[in-house]
């Protein structure tokens, strides 16, 4: 129940900061932060996966109504949102698939989740971009948006996790 | 029956995504900038309204109804200054009626802009039935160039700007007649660059560039500045950086500039 809302809590700040202030603001030359996809990571490694693909659904629907890009985020959330299982098996190995923790650098650890975070984003970010660019003209541009906006999201994520209620039994 | 329903089970996942992907990627792929604009144009007001929360709202309302009176006195300015430009070229020179080209301008105001994307755009609250056109021209109230008008609804048009890839307009520096293309560099959405102009052109630090003469803009119409340059792959001509002259980031009030010859100079000029 409290976990829900949450949930519900992090979906509404997130999309709303990443309209709203984050994708108004130019802080870095190619990449933009994307803070919003701490919905899709930061939810439990047990989550099931039909309702994976409901979240990723949900959000990019969302920021897609939000931003005018009919479809770009759906695309790329939905994405997210199937390959999160196998980006977790990468990073963390398969036993990680049964916890029920909010992935947090508390509770993974400094390392794990930042290679966790890292994976997750780049997967995302090459759907994204490529998906936005439409074209493999300007590729180094696109390559270099992919780069730059991964590794500026992770510290967003970072920080959304922190903030995160932990719901972890002691 | 079992076997069939243990098999359901196991691709259910990755057939809806499939699905759910393909209906996403087909909606994408029709999209048009028209579709951005109805839908930038419904929700805005949800996002204005939420928007308008996190904002400090007193400045915001202050500071709204000055920008309008002020670009209504551009607007009103602009036009003057139009009439009395044509009228004293068309006394000097002689020239025959229908030579001068009138450029009529109107003012609208931002309603979204993206400086991150790869091809940026931003949405204005006038349309059709204000008499906006595709590829009217789109200046900053200072008369810099922003972008211009790819395609209007009936309350709102959406505008390619300048920070997009597929932007393109003619430039030349500042009193020298050499002319090449302006297009963005893909970073910094004050970065673009001036291509095909001769090495022995001498570019300076800081020279201003302008607009040529176009079906979308009017001539010397400030684009940038120059910031450096290097020889082109082809060793005859030099491209130059330059730092636009309008913070894209920072437009909120535009003036449209309406060329009235722009069509008959299009279809003249198309072929060649």
């Amino acid at each position: 129940m409290y976990r829900g809302i949450a949930y519900s809590v992090l979906f509404v700040v997130a999309v709303l900061l990443q309209v709203l202030l984050l994708d108004s603001l130019f802080i870095i030359p190619f990449g933009v932060p994307m803070l919003y996809l701490s919905f899709l990571i930061l939810q439990p490694f047990d989550r099931n996966a039909f309702a994976m693909l409901g979240l990723g659904l949900l959000l990019g629907l969302a920021m897609d109504l939000l931003s005018g890009m009919d479809g770009l985020y759906t695309i790329s959330a939905l994405w997210l949102a199937f390959v999160r299982r196998g980006v977790v098996i990468l990073s963390l190995g398969k036993d990680a698939l049964r916890e029920s923790f909010v992935p947090s650098a508390r509770v993974l650890g400094g390392g794990r989740f930042w290679l966790y975070t890292l994976s997750a984003l780049l997967f995302h970010n090459v759907v994204f971009f490529l998906f936005e660019a439409l074209t493999f003209d300007n590729l180094h541009i696109t390559l270099s948006r992919i780069v730059v906006s991964t590794i500026f999201s992770a510290p967003f994520i970072w920080a959304a996790a922190k903030l995160f209620p932990s719901f972890n039994k002691k | 029956m079992y076997k069939l329903i243990t098999l359901l089970k196991q691709i259910a996942v990755p057939l809806l995504f499939v699905l759910a992907e393909v209906l996403a990627i087909l909606h994408y792929a029709n999209s048009t900038a028209y579709n951005k604009a109805q839908i930038l144009s419904a929700t805005n007001s949800a996002v204005g309204a939420v928007s308008g929360v996190f904002g400090s709202v007193g400045d915001y309302f202050r500071l709204a109804s000055e920008n309008e009176a002020l670009r209504d006195e551009v607007e009103s300015l602009r036009n003057q200054l139009a009439d009395l430009v044509a009228d004293s070229t068309l006394v000097s020179s002689y020239s025959a009626e229908g030579e001068i080209a009138p450029y009529y301008f109107s003012s609208a105001k931002v309603l979204q802009n993206s400086v991150i994307r790869q091809r940026n755009y931003f949405i204005i609250d006038k349309g059709l039935r204000d008499g906006v056109q595709a590829n009217m021209a789109v200046l900053s109230m200072q008369g810099e160039a922003a972008g211009y008008v790819v395609t209007c609804s009936e309350k709102f048009s959406v505008c390619m700007s300048v920070a997009s890839l597929d932007f393109t307009m003619g430039g030349r520096i500042q009193g020298k007649e050499f002319f090449g293309s302006v297009g963005w560099l893909g970073g910094d959405h004050r970065r673009v660059s001036l291509t095909d102009i001769p090495r022995y052109a001498n570019p300076q630090v800081g020279d201003t560039v302008v607009s040529t003469v176009s079906f979308r803009f009017p001539p010397d119409v400030t684009i940038g500045f120059v910031e450096s340059w290097e020889e082109a792959d082809d060793q005859t001509t030099i491209d130059i950086t330059l730092r636009t002259a309008v913070d894209l980031a920072t437009l909120r009030d535009v003036l449209l500039v309406q060329y009235q010859d722009s069509e008959e100079l299009e279809n003249l000029s198309s072929g060649y």
